[in-house]
C-alpha cells in the first residue's frame, strides 16, 4: 500500500523532485536555528526602503488605491515612468506594449523561459557561477541548463569560444546576469556584441538581468546593455527590480521589456502566474523611480566602502582565501585555499560554509550554488551593514589565525 | 508631509511663482491630459531649443498643486525634510524677489499640469495663466477621484476658457471629448490625429529602429472670422514624412504636436 502511494507521489512530482530549494534559502534557514549568527549570505541590502518610497505606499493605501488589481502589464503611470527611466539610458520601449511590471525580476525571469522553452528548443546557457536561482527557473520552465564557465583566471570574463562550443540547435536562450552575481564582473561591451551576434545568427534570445547595474565602482561609467541597440530588440528581454537598487527586496517589484512581439507572448505568462505585481509596490515604485536617485547614490558609495572593508579584511586571510576584487554588484567571491578548507578539514565548498555556520556562526553561501565551476570558493555579502562585515570577519580571522 | 505642512508649503510657493511669471513675462504654453504629457512636453521644448529660443519644461514629473510653482521657478523638491522646504522656499522668494541673479530667464516655459481631483484645475490656474495649451486625452487613467470622463473634461474646460484670444489651443482629434474643448474658446484651435484633423499622421509604420509615417497638413485660413469652428474649411494640404527612434503611438502624437508648435507657436511670438 505505502509502495503504491509513494509512486502516485513519485509521478505527480516527477517534474519538481528535479527542482531544488535555493542554497542561498538553506543556509539562510539553517543559520535561522542557530542563535547570534552573522550572515554575509543573503544579497539582501542593510538599509531600509527610502522615506519617499514608504510614503508613497502609505498615500496609496490610505487612498484606498492598492485593494484592486492593477492592469495585467501594471500600473499605465509606473510604466510610463519606465519608460522614461529607460530613454534617459538610451533604451527607447512602448510603455503600453513593450514594458510589463512583474513581481521582481524572478517572475520577470520565469515567465519569459516559460514563454521561450519549448520541446524543440529548451536549452538555456548559463555561465558558471552566475545566480543560482537561474538553474531553477530553468527548470521550472521544463528546460535544460547548458553551463559555460567563465575564466576565472582572466576576472572571471566570458570564454566565447567555450560558448560558441555550447550552442545547437536546441539553444533557446542565454541568460546572464551584467553585473555578475556572484563575481561582480562587469562584461565588456565587445564580449556582449559577439554573444548578439551569435544570437542573431542562430536565432536565440538574450536575456539580460541587470539588476545590480547601478551598483558599480569604476568610476562613474554606466554598463553596456544590449537593450540600447534598437536592431536588436526582438532578441533581447532586459530585466531589471527594484529590489537591490531601492533596497526594496520585500516589496517583490521588478519589469521587464522588450519588442512587442516577444512581449505579448510573455504577458500571457505573466498573467497566469501572478495576475499582476502587488500594486501596493507598484506605488512604491513609482515613487522610488521618480525620487531615489539620490538614495541610489548613498547606497552606491556605501556599498563601495563595504566592498574595500571586505577586501582589507579577506587581504588579512591571503593564506586562506584569494579572491578578485569586485567591480559591480555586492558580492565577493573568494577561492578557498587549501590551508583553509584543512583547518575544518572539509573537502568542497557545501562542507565548508556549513562548518563555517557550525563553529563560528557566519553564513556565507558556498560556490556549488552557483554553477558546476564554482566549487572551492565561497560567497561573501558586503550588502550587509559594517558591522557585521566586520564582525564576521573577525569571527573567521580568530578561527583562523 | 503633512495636510497643514503641505498646505503652508503650496501658499508661500504658489506667490512667488506668479509673481515670477509676471516680472518675466515668459510665453506659457501648457500640456494638459490624463496620459501622454511627458513625451509631448520634450518634444516642444526640443523645438524651440533648437529653434535657438531659450526654453524650460517641467523639472522631472513636478506638475500638480507643489510640482508646478517648483518648475516655474525651476527649483528642486525639498522632499521629506523640513530643513530643505525652508531652502526651497527663502530660493523661491530670492528668485521672485531679485529676477537679476536669475540666469537664463526662459522666453517659454512648457509645463505638464496633472490633475487628480475635482478643483484641481482652479488651483493651477490660480498660479499661471497659459497662452497656449495642448490636451492630449480624457481617460480615467489615474483619475480615481473623479465620477466619470464627463467631471474630468469639465476642469480642462476651466483651462480651455482661460486661453486669451490671441492663444492657441491644440486639442487631440482622436479623443471625443477632447475635441469637443474647441467650443468653450476664442482662441485659436488646431487639432491632431490619426484620422481627421488638421495635423494626421498617415501611414505609421514600425521599423526596426523606430517609427516612419507622413504628417498631412491642412493649411487653414487665419483670416477666418470663425477660425476655431470645426467646420472651418481646410485646403491646399502638404505633406512631410517623418521618421522617429521611438516606439509607441504616444511619440507620433507628440510629432504632430511638435510640427504644431514648429508652424504655430514660433510664428506667432
Amino acid at each position: 500500500m505505502f509502495v503504491h502511494k509513494d509512486i502516485i507521489i513519485c509521478t505527480m512530482f516527477s517534474r519538481t523532485q528535479n527542482i531544488n530549494l535555493s542554497p542561498i534559502k538553506q543556509i539562510e534557514l539553517l543559520a535561522s536555528k542557530i542563535p547570534d549568527v552573522v550572515s554575509l549570505a543573503q544579497g539582501i541590502p542593510s538599509f531600509d526602503t527610502p522615506e519617499v518610497v514608504k510614503k508613497a505606499a502609505i498615500k496609496a493605501l490610505s487612498r484606498g488605491l492598492v485593494a484592486k488589481y492593477s492592469l495585467t502589464y501594471g500600473l499605465p503611470e509606473l510604466r510610463e515612468t519606465i519608460e522614461q527611466k529607460l530613454a534617459e539610458e538610451g533604451m527607447y520601449y512602448d510603455f503600453e506594449k513593450e514594458i510589463i511590471v512583474t513581481a521582481g525580476s524572478i517572475e520577470a525571469i520565469t515567465a519569459a523561459l516559460i514563454s521561450i522553452v519549448d520541446s524543440r528548443r529548451n536549452e538555456i546557457i548559463l555561465f558558471s557561477p552566475s545566480y543560482t536561482s537561474y538553474a531553477e527557473a530553468v527548470k521550472v520552465a521544463a528546460g535544460k541548463p547548458v553551463f559555460v564557465n567563465l575564466l576565472e583566471n582572466k576576472g572571471w570574463q566570458i570564454d566565447l569560444k567555450g560558448l560558441k562550443r555550447k550552442i545547437n540547435s536546441r539553444t533557446a536562450a542565454i541568460l546572464f546576469c551584467n553585473p555578475n552575481n556572484p563575481t561582480g564582473t562587469i562584461f565588456p561591451k565587445e564580449d556582449l556584441l559577439k554573444i548578439a551576434e551569435l544570437a542573431a545568427k542562430r536565432n536565440f534570445f538574450i536575456l539580460s538581468d541587470e539588476v545590480y547595474k547601478d551598483f558599480i565602482y569604476t568610476g562613474g561609467a554606466s554598463i553596456f546593455s544590449l537593450a540600447q541597440i534598437p536592431e536588436l530588440r526582438k532578441l533581447v528581454i532586459r530585466i531589471f527590480s527594484l529590489s537591490k537598487v531601492y533596497a526594496m527586496t520585500g516589496w517583490r517589484i521588478g519589469f521587464l521589456h522588450s519588442d512587442e512581439e516577444n512581449i505579448k507572448e510573455i504577458i500571457k505568462v505573466h498573467d497566469s502566474l501572478v495576475t499582476c505585481a502587488p500594486v501596493i509596490s507598484q506605488y512604491a515604485a513609482l515613487a522610488a523611480l521618480d525620487f531615489g536617485d539620490e538614495d541610489i547614490k548613498k547606497f552606491r558609495e556605501e556599498f563601495q566602502k563595504r566592498r574595500d572593508l571586505a577586501c582589507r579584511h579577506l587581504d588579512e586571510l591571503q593564506r586562506y582565501f584569494s579572491y578578485q576584487k569586485p567591480d559591480g554588484a555586492y558580492f565577493v567571491f573568494p577561492k578557498i585555499l587549501p590551508a583553509a578548507y584543512k583547518i575544518f578539514q572539509a573537502k568542497n565548498s557545501w562542507a565548508f560554509a556549513l562548518k563555517l555556520l557550525e563553529r563560528i556562526k557566519v553564513a556565507a553561501v558556498p560556490g556549488v550554488a552557483f554553477g558546476p565551476s564554482s566549487e572551492n570558493h565561497i560567497r561573501i555579502s558586503f550588502g550587509r551593514s559594517e558591522k557585521d562585515i566586520n564582525e564576521a570577519m573577525k569571527r573567521i580571522k580568530e578561527y583562523f589565525i | 508631509m503633512n495636510s497643514l505642512f503641505r498646505k503652508i508649503i503650496q501658499f508661500l510657493l504658489k506667490w512667488p511663482a506668479k509673481f515670477y511669471l509676471w516680472r518675466t513675462k515668459s510665453y506659457v504654453l501648457v500640456i494638459a491630459g490624463t496620459t501622454g504629457r511627458h513625451w509631448m512636453k520634450e518634444e516642444i521644448v526640443g523645438v524651440l531649443l533648437e529653434k535657438g529660443l531659450n526654453a524650460r519644461g517641467n523639472r522631472k514629473n513636478f506638475n500638480a498643486e507643489i510640482g508646478l510653482p517648483l518648475s516655474i521657478l525651476n527649483l528642486p523638491s525639498g522632499e521629506g525634510s523640513f530643513w530643505g522646504w525652508l531652502r526651497v522656499i527663502w530660493l523661491a522668494l530670492l528668485l521672485s524677489l531679485r529676477l537679476s541673479v536669475v540666469r537664463n530667464v526662459p522666453q517659454y516655459l512648457v509645463l505638464e499640469m496633472a490633475i487628480d481631483k475635482p478643483d484641481n484645475m482652479n488651483y493651477l490656474l490660480s498660479i499661471v495663466k497659459p497662452q497656449a495649451a495642448v490636451i492630449t486625452t480624457i481617460t480615467m487613467i489615474y483619475q480615481e477621484n473623479f465620477e466619470d470622463l464627463d467631471e474630468i473634461a469639465e476642469e480642462y474646460k476651466k483651462l480651455v476658457q482661460v486661453l486669451p484670444t490671441n492663444g492657441l489651443l491644440i486639442l487631440n482629434n482622436d479623443d471625443k471629448r477632447v475635441k469637443g474643448l474647441f467650443t468653450f474658446t476664442n482662441a485659436e484651435t488646431i487639432t491632431y490625429g490619426l484620422d481627421d484633423a488638421d495635423f494626421v499622421a498617415k501611414n505609421v509604420k514600425k521599423l526596426p529602429d523606430g517609427q516612419s509615417f507622413e504628417i498631412h497638413r491642412a493649411h487653414i485660413s487665419r483670416d477666418t472670422l470663425f477660425r476655431h469652428l470645426a467646420s472651418r474649411s481646410k485646403h491646399e494640404t502638404s505633406v512631410s514624412k517623418i521618421k522617429i527612434p521611438r516606439f509607441g503611438e504616444h511619440h507620433v502624437y507628440a510629432a504632430l504636436v511638435k510640427e504644431i508648435v514648429k508652424e504655430r507657436v514660433i510664428i506667432i511670438l
